[in-house]
């Protein structure tokens, strides 16, 4: 779950450092992602690798036309129209999905099966290590793009300072594109990981929330911070229900957020670089 | 002629901050633009470099229209902006912004692989003017000094090959004995054939490494002329130089 909180919070992340803007939709996106998954199972009959590939595909291109119908016009508008404007689209999301899909929750089987694997006496479900292989498979690819191509370099220059970036030959617009096109495409992964554990519908929107507290508790604004923040999301849901409680399972997380607003509002990676320049 | 701005007037919103200004820079030359806070200076030189539109007027570079176009194109037809206050990527290692800065040299045309050997050459050179920067070649932009920041501000605006470099206040914020080193490396860049505009509030030091100067002020252009020429003037001595005394 945790990794579902840390994919859907680099989306919010990545698209907050690059366009300054706050993206409400990235929850309804995840659900989408979800949907469109479902889709290529059941109606295009496409292997389980192959549906992965598609909607990962077909939801970058969703994040291409986000971008340009939910931020481009209005990029020069300040933050709060295009705040507005993707909170408009999650509503248009949330029940625009019942028109396609139906009102009935589909559901998505679990990437790796149903079935488990004992190691030591411990039986773990197949799903999860395949979650975390994916997951670590992820930020190396992550790690790798960001830092050793040059269109990793041009995006994470225009994520630090826009007009100098165009100033060195850089596209900024395009490159705007593409990290709304890589948010989206984190948020079919996480939809495609969050499918089988709820069922698919638009309740699983509601991981915006989540993902929101995970960006604050790892230092809004830091990709590390946000891995590590749904990580730790994550964790206390879990550990929160299975020894306190279940019956407050999302009230764990949110005592976590309260608790990181109050005593330490710049998250566990409290930016040094902000601070310096 | 290198540049000829022909009287751009330029707004921000409402608020008009340049006034029919025009002014020339001749090929292998320095040209030093000098004026006080707020007189403009930046938005001249954001103008020529794409960031800003003017609403009137032209601005020609090697006989070509260039006002209009982005400055991802301007930077590529050989214009490099060295902008105010640095603006050193904060996360990227010294060897990476020097790289950044060389984006625009894939759109020349050239094989990629012909372009990225060129790349490595020409950061041997910027390190060979700034030995400093070698040192620390891979330290992170935030925690270098204001100097260091300078340098590399300056490295990385050579990275793109530029025809003409456009530096906006080089000295702001640098100890004396660092706004004398970085003036020599303007001169040294300039000697090697790299064709320079220098903004400055420090007008001795522009004025003596120059070869033709401008004075901007409230908008518009006031006086201009050989360097040597506007050293003596009165005019400029009084407000610009203080009677002897540096400005800042
Ligand atoms: N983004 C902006 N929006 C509105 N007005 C601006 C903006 N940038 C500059 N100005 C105004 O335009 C005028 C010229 O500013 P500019 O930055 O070009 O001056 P400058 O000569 O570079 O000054 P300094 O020496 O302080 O850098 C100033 O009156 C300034 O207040
Ligand atoms: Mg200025």
């Amino acid at each position: 779950m945790g990794f579902v909180y840390a994919l859907s919070a680099m989306g919010i992340v990545l698209i907050y450092r690059t366009a300054g803007v706050v993206n409400f939709a990235q929850g309804s996106l995840v659900m989408l992602g979800a949907y469109v998954a479902t889709s290529c199972i059941e109606t295009l009959k496409l292997p389980m690798i192959g549906a992965i590939i598609a909607a990962v595909i077909i939801m970058a291109g969703v994040g291409a036309v986000f971008q340009r119908v939910a931020y481009y016009p209005l990029r020069y508008a300040g933050i709060i129209p295009v705040v507005i404007s993707t909170i408009g689209v999650s509503v248009f999301l949330n029940n625009g999905v019942y028109v396609i899909w139906g009102t009935y929750p589909k559901f998505l089987p679990p990437i790796a099966g149903s079935g488990t694997i004992t190691i030591f006496g411990t039986s773990i479900p197949l799903q999860n290590i395949a979650i975390a292989l994916m997951a670590v498979a992820l930020l190396f690819f992550q790690a790798y793009f960001f830092n050793k191509t040059w269109l990793g370099k041009k995006m994470q220059a225009v994520a630090q300072h826009q007009d100098t970036a165009a100033l060195m030959g850089i596209k900024v617009s395009r490159m705007i594109t593409f990290t709304f096109m890589y948010s989206t495409a984190l948020a079919a992964i996480a939809g495609i990981f969050a499918g089988p554990i709820f069922f698919v519908s638009p309740g699983i929107a509601q991981i915006l929330s989540k993902a929101f507290a995970a960006s604050v508790v790892g230092g809004f604004g830091s990709v590390p911070g946000a891995v590590v923040g749904g990580i730790f999301v994550g964790l206390v849901e879990t550990f929160g229900a299975y020894f306190i409680s279940s019956a407050y399972r999302d009230a764990w997380a949110f005592g976590l957020l309260i608790l990181f607003l109050l005593f330490r509002p710049q998250g566990i990676f409290g930016e040094p670089i902000s601070e310096k320049v | 002629m290198l540049l000829q701005v022909n009287s751009i007037d330029v707004y921000y919103g409402s608020v008009q901050a340049l006034k029919g200004v025009s002014l020339e820079v001749n090929e292998g030359e320095i040209t030093s633009l000098i004026g006080s806070n707020g007189a403009g200076k930046s938005t001249l030189l954001k103008t020529i470099s794409g960031l800003l539109k003017p609403a009137s007027g032209s601005i020609s570079f090697m006989g070509r229209r260039i006002d209009g176009l982005p400055p991802e194109n301007i930077v590529s037809l050989g214009i490099a902006h060295v902008p105010e206050g640095r603006m050193i990527f904060p996360a990227f290692s010294v060897l990476d912004n020097l790289r950044i800065g060389a984006v625009s040299r894939f759109n020349s045309g050239k094989p990629k692989k012909e372009v990225l050997k060129e790349i490595e050459e020409d950061i041997e050179r910027v390190f060979s003017l700034f030995p400093r920067l070698k040192e620390r070649k891979n330290q992170l932009g935030w925690s270098l000094s204001g100097g260091e920041q300078q340098m590399l501000a300056v490295g990385r605006g050579l990275m793109a090959r530029p025809k003409l470099l456009l530096l906006d206040e080089p000295s702001l914020g640098l100890a004396p004995y660092l706004v004398k080193e970085v003036f020599n490396i303007i001169k040294m860049i300039n000697a090697q054939g790299t064709s320079i505009m220098v903004v400055e509030q420090n007008a001795r030091m522009a004025l003596k490494a120059s070869h033709k100067a401008y004075v901007l002020e409230t908008g518009e252009i006031v006086l201009s002329g050989p360097s040597s020429e506007l050293l003596k003037s009165d005019q400029v001595r009084a407000i610009y130089l203080g009677a002897g005394v540096e400005q800042r």
